[in-house]
């Protein structure tokens, strides 16, 4: 009932190969909820107008090769800056999903050209 | 059955940290640890080792569809650990941190293809797999003192890899399946096994799927009430 030393190198393989398709596929999911998030800086402008000071918040971003600059209105602006600190955690995952894939990549491309090495 | 298990360390702390909040919501009174994750439990309690795992922690849901008093908001508990939920491709939703992937299955009843079912008593979405009530119905208790865990018998794990195995797309999780298999074969209660196999009547198709299984893992059918 155990299994023979190729056998257990192709499980590994096979394992490591699901592995890298649950990692693409996760990082797939993890872009498309960024994507729906605010990005950008939120910051805090003042301005003086006829002798008052006012005070607005807006978003700064880049769209292209252009910066944009959107006014966010003050009941907007703790529910953008809640999207803006989750949408950080999104892309902190997504990086952590790319190093995994190119680890676990590498680790596949290992295994191949072992395979090779001892075919020849 | 319950038992308690001495080593406290089997599981890494990020693991333990979810188990503990899920106990703490009442998950495990019917509800399980499923997958890969169930293997140091095995090792720990039943002297079977194998040490591949992936990153995903599979849970088994057990809930009623008639039932929609809530019970715990599962989707918080787990944000709340600072996951992060995602919708896959197939519409189920998942919880991610630092690359551990959170996931829940439910049993599907024969007949049914439905993609996604809704757990409202715990705010989660399921994937429906055939099953799974096998696992759920015979399970054992992992006392660690300050939590419990309920995870299937080993020899309910045995039997639904069995015939689980023979129906995966893919060839690799079939092998890692019947891998698991030829590693908990040489550890079966024999009475255990029995119990489970006649506790329900396997049609045919899923008697080949167990002969098919057997004959990979040279495991005999008999053992299995088959002829």
């Amino acid at each position: 009932m155990s299994m023979k030393v190729a056998e257990k190198d192709k499980v590994i393989s096979g394992m490591l190969q699901d592995e890298l398709r649950r990692c693409e596929e996760m990082l797939d999911s993890l872009k498309k909820s960024a994507s729906k998030l605010p990005k950008g800086v939120l910051s805090l402008r003042k301005k003086r107008y006829k002798k008052k000071l006012y005070s607005y918040y807006y978003l700064k971003y880049r769209e292209g090769k252009d910066v944009v600059s959107k006014h966010i209105s003050n009941k907007n602006v703790q529910d953008i800056a809640e999207k803006l600190e989750q949408r950080k955690k999104y892309i902190m995952e997504i990086k952590s999903y790319e190093k995994r894939i190119a680890y676990l990549e590498k680790m596949l491309k290992a295994g191949r050209k072992r395979v090779h090495a001892n075919r020849g | 059955m319950q038992i308690e298990v001495k080593n406290k360390k089997i599981f890494p702390p990020e693991v333990i940290e979810l188990l503990k909040a899920f106990y703490s919501a009442g998950f495990f009174e019917e509800s399980m640890l499923i997958g890969s994750w169930v293997m140091p439990l095995y090792h720990e309690v039943f002297g079977i080792s194998y040490v591949l795992r992936t990153l995903d922690i599979d849970f088994a849901v057990k809930f009623a569809s008639h039932s929609k008093t809530p019970k715990a908001d599962i989707e918080k508990i787990i944000t709340d650990l600072g996951y992060l939920p995602v919708i896959s491709q197939s519409g189920i939703r998942k919880f991610t941190r630092e690359n551990l992937t959170v996931e829940f299955v439910a049993h599907r009843k024969g007949g049914r293809d439905d993609e996604v079912v809704s757990v409202r008593q715990w705010n989660i979405t399921a994937a429906p797999l055939p099953f799974i009530d096998l696992l759920l119905s015979f399970p054992f208790i992992a006392d660690f003192g300050d939590f419990k865990i309920r995870a299937p018998l080993p020899e309910a794990f045995f039997v639904h890899k069995l015939i689980t195995s023979q129906r995966r797309f893919g060839e690799s999780k079939k092998d890692k399946d019947l891998e698991q298999c030829s590693v908990i074969a040489g550890h079966l209660d024999t009475k255990r096994l029995n119990n489970i196999i006649e506790s329900a009547k396997f049609s045919k198709k899923t008697q080949k799927s167990f002969r098919a299984s057997c004959e990979t893992i040279d495991f005999p059918p008999q053992k299995l009430g088959l002829k």
